[in-house]
């Protein structure tokens, strides 16, 4: 294996790492979630604001 | 002064500072002296900023051309210059180049292997922060009154805070994203940067797509002011309790000094809190990884080696999250938003926190563009900023100062949805407080570069003549 391929397993490993600490993290607060919490809320709420 | 004179001092001054800071990408010099010609004939130019020398962080397609990213990859967004080029150019300011950022605007240290590091104006051994990195040495070095740049995550705030200059995140969407290289769409704001609070409120005036003045009127505005307690009556919270982990005491200091002269002035400050902080560093983490992620997959995919391993890293985290941790961190965010406005921001105007929790670092001590522990290194610095952008709420960094070893200090100021104008009229009582737009720094030779001419003066005569 080449030394820019082994570079590359290193990242793809590091980002490993990283996804599944912000996976972890994010499981703390999903039990907080009900289910009328919707993905589209927080745009709505922001320009519920917006002065017109 | 005229603008050509105004722009010929501003381009001096460029390449006086260029040398030691790195701060430009592309020094415009023809093209600036031609539209500040342009500005001089033309009557017709009553904005404040008419004449004024910007220039923009290397993420907005210019008249001059298209923004490189800081990356040797490409970016291709067309050749329309950016809404927020035009409307900066119909009120007669004059582009005199692109700035210096992270690359993809995706970290927060101004360390850059395709650009070059970026120095800090009042220590040149020192991290400007990023990645408005360009944006903040140029505005602190006094090369311009303002520059343009772009805030995902804190990357106006934290080089603002670490240059000394003010670093302004407006509310989510108050100014056009058209134009601009992406990162993380529903987190990008274009931000602004700027030595004095008149210039910045001109800038952004000129810029927001909501209306101004006049300001709306809030319950939680001072009522009693005067001209000696200005604030007298606003409640105001200070953000510190329970996060101080990894702040350090320079940083607290100017914190609580910031805290103590605005309640000299009047302001009611008391401690709060943000239960959900950490929740909202996790989802909006989550967020922009997973946008970044999908912006870029194709691009990595088919030229992987023209990105910096740093950055590559960071790309590839977004395609290993799934779609329900994407959709659950937008569902947070909803949540996150109605509690702060129906718990902390229905109680305080103003939330008062730091801004990167340490000072400006030697860049040696900074993790390099090429590492990949670079990621866990943004997030740790941006940790008291990133939740206001997952949360769409304007937030200014003001500076308060200078440390005892003469480095910048700074404090966050953090406002309801569209209330930015609250911040700025904060700001400037804090301004006329401190006055911190009087020490310059000074290029490493010791010979201060003439820019003594104060942006408001220079405005002022630009605009009359």
């Amino acid at each position: 294996m080449s030394e820019g391929s082994d570079d590359m397993s290193e990242e793809v490993a590091a980002a490993a790492v990283v996804a599944r600490g912000l996976t972890a993290a994010l499981d703390a607060s999903r039990g907080h979630l009900e289910l009328t919490d919707g993905p589209a809320d927080w745009r709505l709420l922001l320009e519920d604001r917006r002065p017109r | 002064v005229t603008a050509v004179a105004a722009t010929a001092e501003a381009l001096r001054s460029a390449r006086a500072w260029q040398p030691a800071l790195n701060c430009f990408v592309s020094i415009e010099e023809d093209g600036a002296l031609a539209r500040a010609e342009q500005v001089d004939a033309s009557p017709a130019h009553t904005s404040p900023l008419a004449g004024v020398p910007i220039a923009f962080k290397d993420v907005f397609v210019r008249e001059s051309g298209r923004p490189r990213a800081g990356s040797s990859a490409t970016v291709d967004l067309g050749d329309e210059p950016a809404v927020v080029a035009q409307v900066l150019q119909a009120a007669g300011t004059v582009d005199i180049g692109s700035l210096h950022l992270d690359e993809l605007a995706y970290a927060a240290t101004g360390r850059s292997q395709t650009l070059g590091d970026c120095r800090n104006p009042w220590d040149l051994r020192r991290a400007t922060g990023g990645s408005s990195s360009g944006p903040a040495a140029a505005v602190a070095a006094r090369i311009v009154p303002v520059a343009i740049g772009t805030d995902t995550g804190g990357s106006v705030r934290v080089p603002a805070a670490w240059c000394g200059v003010l670093g302004f995140k407006p509310t989510y969407s108050a100014i056009s994203m058209k134009g601009v290289v992406p990162l993380c769409p529903s987190h990008d704001t274009v931000g602004l940067l700027a030595t004095d609070v008149a210039v910045l409120r001109a800038a952004y005036r000129s810029l927001t797509t909501a209306p101004v003045p006049p300001i709306p009127p809030s319950p939680l505005s001072p009522r009693q002011a005067t001209p000696a307690r200005p604030l007298e009556g606003m409640p105001m919270g200070l953000l510190l309790s329970g996060h101080e982990t990894g702040v350090e005491d320079d940083v607290l200091s100017a914190v609580i000094t910031a805290t103590g002269v605005f309640e000299e002035l009047g302001a009611a400050v008391h401690e709060e809190s943000m239960a959900d902080f950490d929740e909202c560093n996790a989802a909006a983490a989550v967020i922009t990884a997973s946008e970044a992620g999908a912006l870029y997959e194709a691009a990595l995919h088919d030229q992987p080696q023209r990105y910096q391993a740093g950055t590559r890293t960071r790309l590839r985290v977004g395609g290993l999250l799934s779609a329900t941790d994407y959709v659950d961190a937008t569902r947070l965010r909803g949540r996150a938003i109605r509690r702060a406005l129906e718990g902390l921001f229905s109680r305080r105007a103003v939330l008062i926190a730091p801004v990167a929790p340490t000072m400006p670092p030697l860049l040696e001590d900074v993790a390099s563009a090429s590492s990949t522990a670079l990621g866990n290194e943004t997030s740790s610095l941006i940790r008291f900023t990133r939740p206001f952008n997952f949360l769409g709420f304007p937030s200014l960094s003001v500076p308060t100062g200078f440390s005892p070893a003469g480095l910048p200090t700074a404090v966050q100021l953090i406002a309801a949805p569209w209330r930015d104008e609250l911040l700025l009229e904060v700001a400037s009582v804090l301004e006329r407080v401190i006055g911190w737009s009087d020490r310059h720094p000074v290029l490493p030779d010791g010979h201060q570069v003439d820019v003594r001419s104060e942006p408001n003066e220079r405005r002022r005569h630009a605009s009359t003549t």
